[in-house]
């Protein structure tokens, strides 16, 4: 382990994660609390670590507690990707002919549209909120997914184990969800780290839009957004968790692609 | 070679129908009630009047069978009619018309800003010997795409017009106003094509063709930038189509970051009232442009690597 950047972003990791399921180890701050004699304070005022915003609530509380539902969404996002991807995927390498042509006709049909304006339609029609925005975000991320599983499917089944396993009297689903299932799944698993910052990345810009949480929710993107009316006056609203955001989301393609690379290194 | 090209196109046009196909069944079915799900947003829960909802509906036509609709809007969308937006009634085609000028410009820009930028890192970045200098360059595009493009639009906002007092910040005045929104929509562009060309580059500085040019005493920076460059560039060209579908995405972020006019804007009030005839225009047209810049760099991809022009022919 000599390198210095994977370490640095594990911690930056770990210190989000645990951000976002223990916040009051962080602060023992409200991130709602209003305090109408501190507004707009800049950074490094007393007991206001990254000052305070327009009603005097700390920013570093926000963005502390920013991190559960920032983080929360990305990860519906990749479930849904993942889950949609895998079923699709599977049933597509499994079965192949007409069901295969199908379903990847599909997935090429999905991927001709811009990602984020994909997103923002399926969010017009589920309604706002972070949850469908990440599901929206998830539901783009199929095809791709569908895409990857579908190929480690037909490699995986043509194994002398899969054949052996229908062979010696194995009902067809038995064969499916118990060798072929399992045995697939390790590249959409890769995939499916490697999205996460990107998926960070679309769930906070369509919250930003005013399509996500909406405030006072202390979600990174929302927040950003009502920042921005206080640009010129105070630069710390949008500049402080903007950088967090996009820390996390470089921490989490430096890890995944570390992680990537020790597994493509350890099977060559 | 012709029936590749008349094979090719008709593929585009296939993809353009089943996306079309695909927005419909998104936007119109799935919702169950267009009407409805615009004057709910979508959430349920506000109390209409039944009898306005129905002279809506009739008025837009979703009272008839979805597959009528289906037909009749499809027929529209050929002649260029995309039907009426819900909010202001306004043709969308003429809506959208207006201001593709300003979203296609910004695009337009900021490609050639992704590719001059992304092709200094790569060519710099693979070529220099100052061990630092490298490392900096070819560590500069992950850091690029993980950017959130709203907040860097802001920060050059804020840093090269409130600060400095260069640039406006906001509206569609001059070409100066193009600047910052064209270059904060590059960046995450830029480092895709920076990533995917360096990537190329190391793998084709190790081809054999390329020891035997330095064995012969060419100069380094010829093969570098000649001939390495030339057969690298290659698979940096595929990502153009999916380059330009993120920029269009991408440009509703800037646009609104920007307070520009242009299709981004239109698409995010188009969602928040939503509004989807217009959501419906803007998405096709999307993958139109996808379809259309994917279909072009397939056809330019003989002229610039002359290995596949026999396997076309062959093919």
């Amino acid at each position: 382990m000599r390198r210095p950047t994977v370490i640095l972003s594990l911690l930056m990791l770990s210190a989000a994660a645990a951000a976002a399921f223990w916040p009051h180890l962080f602060t023992q701050t409200d991130p709602l609390q209003t305090s109408p004699a501190n507004v707009l304070q800049p950074p490094g005022t007393a007991g206001y670590l990254f000052g305070t915003d327009q009603v005097g609530r700390d920013l570093y509380s926000r963005i502390v507690y920013g991190a559960g539902p920032s983080l929360l969404a990305a990860m519906i996002a990749i479930a849904v990707s993942f889950v949609g991807g895998a079923l699709l995927g599977l049933v597509a390498g499994y079965f192949g002919g007409k069901t295969d042509t199908a379903i990847m006709r599909f997935a090429d049909v999905l991927l001709s549209f811009p990602t984020l304006l994909l997103a923002m339609a399926i969010v017009a029609v589920l309604g706002f909120g972070l949850v469908n925005v990440a599901t929206a975000v998830g539901v783009v991320g199929i095809a791709g997914m569908a895409r990857v599983m579908r190929s480690e499917v037909l490699r995986v089944s043509s194994q002398t184990y899969v054949e052996a396993a229908g062979v010696s009297g194995a009902r067809w689903w038995t064969v499916l969800l118990r060798h072929v299932l399992p045995n697939s799944l390790g590249p959409i698993v890769v995939l499916a780290a490697l999205e996460f910052g990107t998926a960070i990345l679309s769930v906070s810009s369509l919250s930003f839009l005013g399509f996500g949480a909406p405030p006072p929710s202390p979600e990174w993107g929302s927040q950003i957004a009502v920042g921005r009316n206080y640009l010129v006056s105070a630069w710390w609203l949008t500049a402080i968790p903007g950088l967090i955001l996009a820390l996390v989301v470089i921490s989490a393609n430096r890890m995944s692609r570390a992680v990537d690379g020790e597994i493509k290194g350890a099977t060559r | 070679m012709k029936s590749f090209v008349a094979k090719r196109l008709g593929q585009a046009v296939l993809v353009v129908f089943a996306a079309y196909t695909l927005s419909f069944l998104l936007l119109y079915v799935i919702p169950g009630d267009p009407v409805v799900a615009m004057y709910t947003g979508g959430d349920a829960g506000h109390a209409v009047d039944p009898a306005a909802l129905q002279r809506l509906r009739e008025e837009f036509g979703f009272d008839r069978p979805i597959f009528d609709q289906y037909l009749s809007r499809l027929s529209g969308a050929l002649t260029g009619d995309f039907g009426v937006s819900l909010k202001t009634g306004e043709p969308v085609a003429s809506v959208m018309a207006a201001a593709l000028p300003q979203t296609l410009t910004l695009v337009g820009l900021s490609l050639v800003f992704a590719v001059g930028l992304g092709l200094i890192v790569a060519l710099f970045g693979t070529y220099t010997r100052i061990s630092w200098l490298r490392q900096f360059l070819l560590g500069l595009p992950a850091i690029g795409v993980s950017l959130p493009t709203f907040w860097v639009g802001l920060m050059l906002v804020n840093l090269f017009s409130f600060q400095l007092r260069m640039l406006p910040a906001i509206g569609n005045v001059g070409l100066q106003s193009l600047i910052l929104p064209a270059i904060t929509l590059a960046l995450p562009g830029a480092a895709a094509v920076g990533q995917v060309l360096a990537k190329s580059m190391l793998g084709t500085l190790s081809e054999p063709y390329v020891a035997t040019e330095k064995a012969m005493g060419l100069a380094r920076r010829t093969i570098h930038f000649r001939d390495v460059f030339r057969s690298a560039a290659i698979p940096a060209v595929t990502v153009t189509g999916v380059l330009v579908a993120n920029l269009i995405g991408g440009s509703v972020v800037v646009e609104s970051v920007f307070s520009r006019s242009g299709i981004g804007q239109i698409t995010v009030q188009a969602v928040l009232a939503h509004d989807l005839p217009v959501v419906q225009a803007v998405v096709v047209l999307g993958a139109v442009i996808f379809v259309v810049v994917s279909l072009i760099v397939d056809l330019l991809y003989p002229l610039l690597d002359p290995r596949l022009r026999t396997a076309i022919v062959k093919g």
